[in-house]
């Protein structure tokens, strides 16, 4: 998957009397490429184009201007937690429901029933309706449930930390597991560590430019500078 | 490979639309029964009683109307913000948009095999059997089935573009109703209103559904043929727009 000098644009809503249309560039120009294999992590303050470039790298929307080439048939998918879940329906269909959403075949989701199950750790809940779960334990059904769904390219909108501090750690040592294995990802964060620690390269975006890419701990620090000078100046220091 | 996700995804979500409907409220699902009855008592009260609308069997007539007018209406109004709705969850992963209004019609189409299987009990019991022209309501079934998926796919398509047709699809509807010969047979009309009023699709189809429940005859195939030319260009506009809106459809969700 390659990015070359991508952007995105979005037009605020206007009326037919107030005037001329504002166009807002969410993204102006982001280059980089994506090989099997690799983590890339993508670091940038609110508000810098993130969760633009995540929704691009999921082919949900096309750049308006720039070239992505990406491989005929691969799938890039977003991590996300309980998408398009229902409350009425049982844990075990909501299981089969959100990872059809994110890509996986029907049959391939009732096959990774016991496996959602015993992650999720919902033991009897997992056959009632999940209006009668806990916050916490809607995340750890949805959690167990992406698990499953095994995309091309995983994409990772800031490393998902669900459900209370136990599970919290066995979610993350399971995502860290794939990524050791040569899980193909992306993740984006603002939380220098998490890239410095996990990724092989790392891109820091600005304004939806992309400014410097290259080894996680180099650009991680160069980030890290950045934020801590604004940071400086805005208090008048 | 994906298309076969994309049925199971509606058929999931059209189960889990329908479950939650009945779990929702007390009566579960006899409200499915108990709304479109309960309009036509009203629109018959109203005509009947207050206007003194007197066609004898005005009852079954404006049954057959009403019940055929709100499958339509109830897919469309349902419809309509199906994807605005789901913005969302739209941000985060990818779907063919169409899928979202196609879940709303599935929903409705299933609520209105029972309602129409009260109709057909009713029209029996007021005293018109069945015929050989029976043959021909799959067909018409169809019909307002591809009337309806190609009314609102349209629609719904646009709606995150023009947040102000929200507010008129309700009156549209309205006066759909007016015109589409809910009330009145098209006999009634002035012979120089009848070319207008027949090029309403919904206007035709009712006016079949009557033909063959109430007479014992055989729908104006030629009418018949206009719905089903009429709708099939419906569907092609749907399909143009749904890929042109495919991948950019999410810009303009501000929600």
């Amino acid at each position: 998957m390659s990015l070359l000098n991508v952007g995105v644009c979005y037009r605020r809503p206007h009326g037919f009397f107030k005037g001329k249309r504002s166009d807002f560039w969410g993204l102006q120009s982001v280059n980089f490429d994506l090989h099997e294999g690799e983590t890339i992590g993508v670091l940038g303050r609110n508000g810098a184009g993130k969760s633009t470039l995540l929704r691009v790298l999921s082919t949900i929307i096309v750049p308006d201007r720039g070239q992505i080439e990406i491989r005929s048939g691969l799938r890039s998918t977003l991590l996300s937690i309980g998408v398009g879940s229902h409350a009425t329906l049982s844990g075990r269909e909501n299981a089969v429901l959100n990872g059809m959403m994110l890509g996986a075949s029907k049959k391939r989701m009732i096959e990774s029933l016991d496996r959602i199950r015993e992650f999720s750790e919902l033991g009897e809940f997992f056959d009632e309706p999940i209006y009668t779960y806990s916050s916490g334990m809607a995340a750890r059904l949805g959690f167990a449930t992406a698990l499953e769904v095994d995309p091309d390219v995983l994409l990772i909108d800031e490393m998902l930390s669900v459900g209370d501090a136990s599970f919290q750690q066995k979610s993350a040592a399971a995502l860290k597991d794939r990524l050791r294995a040569g899980k193909t990802a992306v993740i984006v964060s603002h939380d220098v560590r998490t890239i410095a620690e996990v990724c092989n390269r790392a891109i820091w975006i600005e304004n939806g430019l992309s400014i410097a890419e290259g080894d996680p701990a180099d650009v991680a620090a160069q980030y890290a500078k950045a934020v801590a000078e604004s940071a400086h100046n805005s208090l008048g220091l | 490979m994906d298309w076969r996700r994309y049925w199971d995804i509606i058929v999931y979500r059209t189960y889990a639309e329908l479950k939650s409907e009945a779990q929702l409220s007390y009566m579960g699902y006899v409200w499915w029964i108990l709304e479109p009855l309960l309009n036509t008592v009203l629109f018959f009260v109203i005509m009947a009683a207050v206007l003194d609308q007197s066609i004898s069997g005005f009852f079954c007539f404006l049954l057959v109307g009403s019940i055929i007018w709100q499958w339509l209406n109830a897919s469309l109004l349902g419809a309509a913000n199906s994807i605005v709705d789901a913005g969302g969850m739209l941000k985060q992963i990818y779907l063919p948009k169409a899928i979202l209004p196609l879940i709303v019609i599935f929903t409705s189409a299933w609520k209105f095999v029972f309602i129409f299987l009260l109709l057909l009990i009713c029209v029996w019991v007021s005293g018109h059997r069945p015929t050989a022209a029976y043959a021909c309501l799959p067909v018409l079934l169809l019909l307002e089935f591809v009337v309806i998926v190609a009314f609102t796919l349209p629609l719904a398509a646009i709606m995150p573009y023009f947040p102000d047709a929200r507010v008129t699809v309700d009156a549209i509807l309205r006066s759909g109703l007016l015109i589409s010969g809910v009330f009145f047979p098209v006999t009634q009309l002035p012979a120089s209103y009848r070319l207008y009023f027949h090029l309403n699709p919904m206007a035709d189809l009712i006016e079949a559904f009557r033909t063959v429940l109430l007479d014992g005859g055989w729908p104006n195939w030629y009418l018949m043929g206009y719905v089903a030319l009429l709708s099939l260009g419906g569907l092609a506009v749907a399909a143009w727009l749904y890929t042109w809106l495919d991948r950019s459809i999410v810009k303009a969700i501000h929600r």
